[in-house]
């Protein structure tokens, strides 16, 4: 336990604590601490909200600080977003990543991944893996219930033989969210407030994972990275020529997603969530030569690596085997290769990266269908897929 | 080094002078601020430098304590010492309130016998030295037990009607190591004062010297005022905090009214339903803090709707007071006392006290069955003054019914 109270004694008073209860102080001081969780966008001020009524009430923090310290509030709920992964520092990359190891069970890709990844686009498009976090708080009090406490649980005994109901705090976020960084967020309250009990934290199915449609995972993507030898341009002309790279647009139709492949390069952060058939008309597309220019321009410009990704980024099919029949040599090999080759697995996304001075074309993938993948690299670079490059030159200018 | 550490019972506790912080750590908390000790810093350890709590000279000190804290043992429902010591330095006072419940005379604490308990207080641990009277600006040694208190590293207040507190012996106090000020009020006029103190214009020209001085940038102490719950000033007490929000008093401690020589208790307290008005109107307030006297533990749980933890009654359980005799006393407001050994004896084996520590198991009725029994536990002085019986429970607690529905 750690409590704390200020106050000086007055004679002939023994002053008991202000009205103010300490627990009402360390809820507020629980509020400011988890706003500083590296792990949140802070560039950002939190939306802290209440309803009066139907009527949705907004608050600056000092009226959240006098409301909460007053003990007398309704349901206030603070919203903020959480970096992506490639906007964390790499210390708190790898620890976020080192979490996996105690989750239980599990996921399948845990290992098979050699550099994961996640989709390259922040959460103002719909990402599967949903970065808001809610911090609810409230003046009610909650007691022992052996059917409701499950998931991450600590402490408990702190709950279970309390003699009187206890005040708490609730971490809501999307079922889309990582866990990893749900761990990272209730831990880190843990180690400011090493006494405080948790639990919770399961999906709609019970499960940590894979439960709920929309659970996304840190391993979602392998990263594949070649480096620009000569100029973006040649490199994309390459990667083109011998259809490895296949541009595609993603959008939502009958309840499903699709992927198809197109012939110009639409951004990623150019499409809004859930892109349906008939906005998908109304996007612009950008040329070879376009992309060429766009990309130059935002490698050229002052931004971090994961900006340059995200404002490259394109989705992307990966080619499917059958196109491959007309390299005569190449073909068995492929074919050798493909048995992870699925509809589920041949989607992926492409993009630019920089690491220092050094430039990367970078293919974000499904692990399951890395080994296919590298084949196909490795047949381009030993020269094994020339006969391709008729059949795409044809495709492309008849397009 | 500004805060100090003390040792309990498998638990640290600590006190910041400058901020009047008292912290107490036990549990998984103590496990990691010992591991910070052992030299890793952790995001508690962090969050305790954040609260001004922690500093890093001390790590050899907390791990000592953290290590003598495995061994001790505190008694029964107490801490190993008192947070604070109460200290009457005179029962010298010029003024002829109506509720006072001391008895005016000469009679002062002798020099040499401050002096020995503020020493004793220091090495047994204690925080916070609350000095009063009778009229303690009056008290001749006022500077010397000031700055001795200073010395020791304990924190030091004094509550006074204002009395002579001119500009200048206001400097002189601050100077000497003076952390906080309570002023005596009894309403926001003086018709509404006089009807339980006197005196009105020395707590005005106090309060208002105070905050001059505090818009000359000068460095003073803290300061509040002292108002004491009555049938005749409750109507008057928002008007008092508009007066002390005026003045930019930091708080306002509301006090239960005690059985005092010159008035009827039964006309004078709170009737149950003034104590819900106090209730409402206390809800009510913003923009400067209220305290409630640990006699008052009805009305923090009422308002709180919980119990705190180390709340109600704090006599022989988290001070002790100390009389012009220099006799040691559960509470400034109770006759009972103790003479002729250490602090620390009569801290660890008093009979007085050891009575105040278990009274919970032997409460009476209503408070027995309360859900609020062991943060309230009511005002034994109250008890006794008006009923005989020092076990009797409280039957002027409005609140008492409602924990029944809540139980």
């Amino acid at each position: 336990m750690f409590i704390y109270w200020d106050g000086y004694e007055i004679d002939g008073s023994d002053t008991d604590f202000s009205i103010i209860l300490p627990e009402n102080v360390q809820i507020m001081e629980l509020v400011e601490i988890f706003l500083k969780n590296p792990l949140l966008d802070r560039k950002k001020s939190p939306e802290i909200t209440f309803y009066k009524g139907r009527i949705r009430k907004i608050l600056s923090m000092e009226e959240l600080r006098q409301k909460v310290l007053s003990g007398d509030y309704p349901p206030i709920e603070i919203t903020i977003n959480c970096l992506h992964p490639e906007e964390l520092e790499e210390s708190l990359r790898n620890e976020i990543y080192a979490i996996s190891k105690r989750r239980e069970p599990k996921e399948e890709a845990y290992g098979k991944v050699e550099h994961p990844c996640t989709a390259p686009f922040k959460q103002d498009y719909y990402t599967r893996g949903e970065m808001t976090v809610v911090l609810c708080i409230s003046n009610n009090k909650i007691t022992y219930d052996e059917e409701l406490v499950d998931g991450y649980i600590t402490n408990i005994e702190l709950l279970q033989f309390s003699d009187q109901a206890m005040p708490y705090v609730e971490l809501n976020v999307g079922p889309g969210f990582y866990y990893e960084y749900a761990i990272y967020l209730v831990d880190y309250l843990k180690n400011n407030f090493p006494s405080i009990a948790t639990y919770g934290g399961l999906d709609c199915t019970g499960e940590w994972i894979g439960g709920c449609t929309y659970s996304d995972s840190l391993y979602s993507f392998e990263q594949i990275e070649l480096p620009v030898v000569y100029s973006v341009k040649n490199t994309i002309k390459r990667l083109l020529e011998y259809d490895i790279l296949c541009p595609a647009i993603s959008y939502f139709k009958k309840n499903k997603w699709f992927y198809e492949r197109i012939e110009e390069f639409i951004l990623c952060m150019d499409c809004p969530s859930f892109l349906d058939e008939k906005r998908r008309d109304k996007l612009k597309g950008y040329s070879f030569s376009e992309y060429i220019q766009l990309v130059e321009q935002v490698l050229n410009s002052e931004i971090n690596n994961f900006e340059i990704i995200r404002k490259t980024a394109i989705h992307i099919l990966i080619p499917e085997p059958k196109n491959y029949q007309v390299c005569k040599i190449a073909f068995p090999i492929i074919e050798r290769d493909m048995k992870e080759y699925k509809e589920g697995n041949c989607f992926g996304y492409f993009c630019f990266s920089k690491h220092g001075e050094k430039i990367y074309a970078q293919f974000r993938i499904f692990y399951q269908i890395k080994p296919y993948f590298y084949t196909l690299l490795e047949l381009m670079q030993t020269g094994q897929l020339e006969e391709i490059k008729a059949e795409t030159y044809r495709r492309r200018h008849e397009s | 080094m500004k805060v100090n550490v003390r040792a309990e019972q498998n638990a640290l506790m600590f006190f910041q002078r400058s901020t009047a912080r008292t912290a107490y750590i036990n549990g998984e908390e103590l496990e990691a601020l010992i591991q910070w000790t052992n030299g890793k810093e952790n995001e508690f350890s962090k969050r305790l430098k954040q609260l001004g709590i922690l500093e890093d000279n001390q790590k050899e000190q907390i791990g000592k304590q953290a290590l003598l804290a495995k061994k001790k043992t505190a008694p029964l429902h107490s801490f190993c010492a008192p947070e604070s010591l109460h200290i009457e330095l005179t029962e010298r006072c010029t003024l002829n309130c109506p509720q006072c419940y001391k008895l005016v005379s000469d009679r002062e604490l002798p020099e040499k016998v401050l002096e020995d308990i503020l020493y004793q207080a220091a090495e047994f641990g204690v925080f916070q030295i609350a000095f009063g009277g009778g009229e303690p600006l009056l008290y001749p040694y006022l500077s010397q037990a000031i700055a001795k208190t200073a010395q020791y590293g304990m924190a030091c207040s004094i509550t006074t009607s204002g009395y002579g507190l001119s500009k200048e012996r206001l400097n002189e106090l601050k100077a000497l190591g003076l952390n906080h000020i309570q002023i005596s009020l009894g309403g926001s006029t003086k018709e509404i004062h006089n009807y339980s103190r006197d005196g009105f214009f020395y707590g005005i020209e106090a309060l208002q010297q105070l905050k001059q001085q505090k818009k000359e940038g000068n460095l003073i102490p803290s300061y509040g005022i002292n108002w004491v719950a009555r049938m005749d000033n409750i109507d008057d007490f928002p008007s008092l905090v508009n007066l002390a929000k005026t003045v930019e008093a930091q708080n306002i401690n509301i006090l239960r009214y005690k059985p005092s020589k010159g008035e009827e208790y039964q006309k004078v307290r709170l009737s149950k339903e003034k104590l819900l008005k106090l209730a409402t109107m206390v809800r009510d307030i913003d923009g400067i803090a209220i305290k409630v006297d640990s006699a008052f533990s009805f009305l923090l749980c009422h308002l709180n709707k919980r119990q705190g933890n180390f709340t109600g009654c704090g006599a022989g359980r988290r001070f002790l007071a100390i009389d012009a005799q220099g006799f040691f006393k559960p509470c400034s407001h109770v006759s009972l006392q103790e003479k002729g050994r250490s602090l620390k004896e009569i801290w660890y084996h008093s009979k007085i006290l050891e009575d105040f520590r278990q009274m919970n198991s032997s409460i009476g009725m209503p408070c027995k069955v309360c859900n609020y029994l062991n943060g309230c536990a009511s005002c034994r002085a109250i008890i006794m003054a008006q009923r005989g019986n020092f076990y009797d429970g409280d039957e002027e607690c409005p609140f008492i019914s409602y924990c029944f529905t809540h139980k």
